[in-house]
C-alpha cells in the first residue's frame, strides 16, 4: 500500500517534478494532494490522511518554515513525516528545520536522493 | 589552482542539467564548434534577483530547442505546454542560482533568492541597467545551449 503525499510548492512545475521523481525513485504513492502556500496546505492537511508533507520554503501568502512551525503546533500533525525541499541551505535554516524534527532535501536532487530521505523521514516517524 | 568563478558556475549548471533533466554537456571540442552559432536563442529568459550576504541578478537564456527539451525532460512529456516550458525555465534558473550565490557570499550561505520571473523583450532593459561584477558563460547540451549571466555586488 502507497503512501498518501502533500506536496505544498508554489510552483506547480515543481510539484509535478517532485511526482515525476518519486515515481522514478520506485515508491509507491496512494494519493498526491497538491496546494500552493502554507496556508491552503495546512487547509488540506486537515481534511486528508496524509502520511508525508513536503514544503517548499519561499511562497507566497504563507511561507514553508512558518507552515512547518504551525504543523508542529498542532496536536493532530505535530509527529507527521516533513520533508522541506529547498535550494537554499542556510545554517539558520536547517537549525530550524532540525529543531522542528523535519528531514530537509537540497535541489537538484536524483529519484535515489529523493528516496534515500523520504526512507529515512519515514523510519523515524515510524 | 583555484577554479573560477566562470568555471564553477558551469560546473553547477552541468550538475543541475543532468540531475533533473538528464541532459549532459558537451565535450570542449564540440562546445567549440557551435560557439559561434547561437541565433537560435529563445526570446524567453527566466530572470532571479538576490541579496543577502551577496545581492544580484542571474538570468538564463536557452535555445529554442533546449527551452522544449528541458520541460520535456524533467516532467516526462512529449509536447510541454507554454506555461510548463516557462515553468520549467524559472524553476532551472532557481536551483542554478540558488547554488551559485554562495560563491560570491566570501563563504556566507545567507543569501535570500527571490522568486524567478520571465523577461520578455518588453522588460529586458533590465538587464543591462545591471551594474556591479558579471560572470557570463554559455553551456552547450546535444539539446541546445544555455547562456547563464550573472551581476552581482560583493561586501
Amino acid at each position: 500500500m502507497g503512501m498518501n503525499l502533500l506536496i505544498v510548492d508554489d510552483s506547480p512545475v515543481m510539484r509535478k517534478m517532485i511526482i515525476r521523481t518519486i515515481q522514478l525513485s520506485g515508491l509507491e504513492m496512494e494519493s498526491i494532494y497538491e496546494a500552493g502556500n502554507g496556508l491552503d496546505g495546512l487547509e488540506l492537511l486537515k481534511h486528508n490522511p496524509i502520511d508525508l508533507l513536503f514544503i517548499d520554503v519561499n511562497m507566497p501568502v504563507m511561507n514553508g518554515l512558518e507552515m512547518l512551525k504551525r504543523v508542529r503546533e498542532n496536536p493532530e500533525t505535530r509527529d507527521l513525516a516533513v520533508l522541506i525541499i529547498s535550494t537554499e541551505s542556510h545554517e539558520d535554516r536547517i537549525e530550524m528545520i532540525n529543531r522542528n524534527n523535519a528531514g530537509f532535501v537540497h535541489k537538484p536532487f536524483t529519484p535515489e536522493d529523493l528516496k534515500d530521505k523520504i526512507l529515512d523521514i519515514i523510519t523515524v516517524k515510524g | 589552482m583555484a577554479e573560477s568563478y566562470s568555471d564553477q558556475i558551469w560546473q553547477i549548471a552541468c550538475d543541475t542539467f543532468e540531475t533533473i533533466c538528464y541532459m549532459f554537456p558537451l565535450d570542449k571540442d564540440e562546445a567549440n564548434t557551435l560557439s559561434d552559432n547561437l541565433a537560435d536563442m529563445s526570446d524567453i529568459r527566466s530572470a532571479i534577483t538576490f541579496e543577502g550576504a551577496t545581492k544580484g541578478m542571474m538570468v538564463i537564456r536557452p535555445s529554442y530547442d533546449l527551452l522544449d527539451a528541458i520541460a520535456a525532460n524533467m516532467l516526462g512529456v512529449d509536447e510541454p505546454s507554454s506555461e510548463e516550458k516557462e515553468g520549467a525555465l524559472c524553476e532551472i534558473a532557481n536551483i542554478i542560482c540558488g547554488n551559485t550565490v554562495p560563491l560570491f557570499a566570501n563563504g556566507e550561505r545567507i543569501c535570500y533568492l527571490n522568486p524567478p520571473r520571465l523577461l520578455t523583450d518588453l522588460n529586458a532593459s533590465e538587464v543591462n541597467s545591471q551594474t556591479g561584477k558579471k560572470e557570463s558563460i554559455n553551456v552547450f547540451l546535444d539539446e541546445g545551449v544555455a547562456e547563464i549571466s550573472i551581476y552581482y555586488f560583493t561586501k
